[in-house]
């Protein structure tokens, strides 16, 4: 036993020290260092639960990210070819469709929910707002296949790249020599890429891992404080949500009548509750909530502190009112910011490359 | 060191086939779609439900998965990676190749209509699981476990179409269907060929289901369970 949690405390220390070096070296990210084909590890940062996705059936390769984020900026991916996944999920913006309430796809066709931030995702058990799809390796088929956003299909993308001498290469290189072009591929490329979208190093994980020379402002520190007692129960650090599905008291659009959760279930128990998002670069990915309602952080502050609506399943946490003063809000807030990681938002190894 | 390990192998792959050939063998099994017994002729040939609805088929696709034949010694074969999409539009997918099965009598054959929950779970697959095929639900994880597609004249629906898309994968919605077809029920008492045909009667959809009132399925949900509860009788088995 003894051995064992040395063994455990030396390799976290180990991980920090190889983050920290990766990081203050800033030049070349643990990911793209390693020779080709080598198999890369994802990052677990010290303290972080066991990732949820299964890395044995598909392990990061350079090939296989890079051969990902092609694919993730081509627009080629959509019927008319105007639209990629970047459109609407962009690196400087958490990944996020910035300021748009509700995402715009093909044709400027409006969808009925905001883009969703992409990070962190081999801790994200079931995706989208209302957990519906249970692998990420199959997300891109929903926005692929919607008629609002990209209005294409596998059978209209695979024989696209096949007639490309670049893929047709990318896919050998990735997945081996006699490697097709296929559904499996092609899904599992993206997946790699997105899996390695890793935010960690906000000013929040660099007090935590008490690094010198980072100290939490005073504003920040009570901001904490409130957020551990208010906020935390449900967007618990340190992916700043617990993966659950909530009813976090949003009056009903009776417009969209979006029943989240129940529409996977079925269930009235599941009726109006969302999946509670992270809140790293939160500062970022505004609109807010499912529907975007919230264009800043006041706004959502404003919502927990004087607009919680009575509804169905409303969570018990939410029913005791907050009685944040003015500054308690602006604290909050504060504390928020200390959430956004620069870093990983300007990281170069996330945009898309010609070659 | 490398010749005496080729040998070895060789000799090992020799008996191997020298102590099981003459033991196995591969039985072929045709799936014929039919309805009330006729063969199924899709787009032109119209059909008349128990609800009295006339209707024309488009499309008819299901899954089989998990094969097993229940021999009357109580063994039971398994076959490997059992997935088969059933297309009534391309006829190489009506015939279902079980390979290496031990000679001897078979009592029974089981399978599943539809894919299991680990399946459904696993992310991207190939071969007939391959998300392409038009099974897969982009919105919410889960194959489609079996799909007829039609025109009806007594739906209300836009063009007359009806679509019962029969999924969903977790309880209480787990629209998977475990099939067992007796072959004992003839003269011989048992199944010792290598030709088995399964007649599989779309009529059986359609038990208290009038068109007038439901023009499809396509989530999970009672209705899925109940049209699955139909065609989980569709099955009959026939063999020389
Ligand atoms: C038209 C805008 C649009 C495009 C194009 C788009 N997405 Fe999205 N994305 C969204 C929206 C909106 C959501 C949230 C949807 C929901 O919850 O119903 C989302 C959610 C996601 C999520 C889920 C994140 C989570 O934590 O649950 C992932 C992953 C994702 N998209 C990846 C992609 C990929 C890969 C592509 C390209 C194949 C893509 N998206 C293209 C708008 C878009
Ligand atoms: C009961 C659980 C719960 C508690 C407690 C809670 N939240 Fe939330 N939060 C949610 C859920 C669920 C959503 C998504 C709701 C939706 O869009 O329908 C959300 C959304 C948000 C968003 C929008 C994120 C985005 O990207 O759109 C912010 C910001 C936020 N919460 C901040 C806070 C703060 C600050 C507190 C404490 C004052 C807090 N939350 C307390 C469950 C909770």
């Amino acid at each position: 036993m003894k051995i064992k949690s040395n063994f455990i405390a030396v390799s976290c220390i180990l991980v920090t020290c190889t983050m920290l070096l990766s990081f203050s070296s800033r030049k070349d990210e643990a990911l793209l260092a390693a020779p080709p084909n080598d198999t890369l590890k994802l990052v677990v940062p010290k303290g972080w639960p066991k990732p949820v996705y299964d890395f044995t059936k598909n392990p990061i390769t350079r090939e296989g990210f890079e051969l990902g984020r092609k694919l993730f900026y081509d627009p080629v991916l959509s019927q008319d070819s105007t639209i990629s996944c970047s459109s609407c999920h962009l690196q400087y913006t958490n990944f996020t469709h910035v300021d748009h309430a509700l995402s715009h796809g093909i044709k400027g066709l409006k969808g009925t929910r905001n883009t969703l931030s992409i990070i962190n995702a081999a801790w994200t058990k079931n995706f989208m707002w209302d957990g519906g799809i249970n692998n990420i390796e199959v997300q891109p088929l929903a926005p692929i296949q919607s008629p609002v956003e990209m209005n294409s299909s596998l059978n209209i993308i695979l024989p696209r790249l096949n007639k490309q001498e670049y893929y047709k290469k990318k896919f050998k290189l990735a997945f081996g020599k006699d490697a097709e072009i296929n559904s499996q591929n092609f899904l599992k490329a993206l997946a790699q890429y997105m899996l390695s979208l890793q935010s960690f190093n906000s000013k929040y994980d660099q007090v935590m891992r008490k690094e010198a020379g980072v100290a939490f402002t005073e504003p920040e520190k009570r901001g904490l404080k409130l957020f551990r007692k208010k906020c935390a129960s449900c967007h618990a650090e340190p992916l700043f949500t617990n993966n659950e599905y909530e009813n976090n008291g949003l009056a009903v659009d009776t417009m969209l009548k979006d029943g989240g959760r129940a529409k996977i279930t079925h269930l009235v128990k599941d009726s109006l509750k969302f999946r509670v998002p992270s809140l790293r670069n939160v500062e970022l990915s505004y609109q807010y909530m499912h529907d975007g309602r919230y264009r800043n952080l006041q706004m959502v502050l404003f919502h927990y502190n004087h607009s919680i609506s009575n509804t169905i399943n409303l969570s018990p946490k939410l029913k005791e009112p907050m009685n944040f003063s003015e500054q308690d809000k602006n604290d909050v807030i504060a504390f928020l910011k200390t959430l956004t990681d620069e870093e990983f938002l300007h990281n170069p190894k996330y945009f898309y490359q010609k070659d | 060191m490398k010749t005496p390990k080729k040998i070895l192998t060789g000799l090992v792959v020799l008996f191997a086939s020298l102590g099981f050939a003459q033991s196995k063998r591969d039985i072929a099994i045709h799936v014929n779609p039919v309805f009330n017994g006729e063969k199924l002729v899709l787009e032109t040939k119209k059909y008349v439900s128990p609800a009295n609805d006339t209707m024309q088929f488009e499309r008819l696709r299901f899954y089989l998965s998990s094969f097993e034949l229940v021999f009357n010694d109580g063994t039971i074969y398994k076959e490997k990676n059992s997935y088969h999409l059933i297309d009534a539009e391309e006829i190489n997918t009506l015939k279902i190749n079980l390979k290496d099965v031990p000679t001897g009598k078979i009592a029974s054959v089981k399978f599943n209509i539809g894919v299991d929950s680990i399946k459904s779970v696993s992310g991207a697959l190939d071969g007939d699981l391959d998300p392409r095929y038009g099974m897969y639900w982009a919105w919410n994880s889960g194959y489609i476990n079996a799909k007829l597609e039609g025109r009806s004249k007594s739906c209300k629906a836009h063009q007359n179409r009806f679509e019962f898309h029969i999924g969903g994968y977790s309880f209480p919605e787990n629209s998977l269907r475990k099939v067992e077809i007796d072959l004992s029920k003839n003269k011989t008492g048992f199944f010792e060929g290598n030709q088995l045909s399964l007649s599989a009667d779309i009529q059986t959809w359609f038990n208290g289901i009038a068109l007038s009132n439901v023009t499809g399925v396509m989530i999970p949900g009672k209705q899925a369970m109940t049209v699955a509860d139909n065609y989980s009788n569709m099955f009959k088995a026939s063999f020389q």
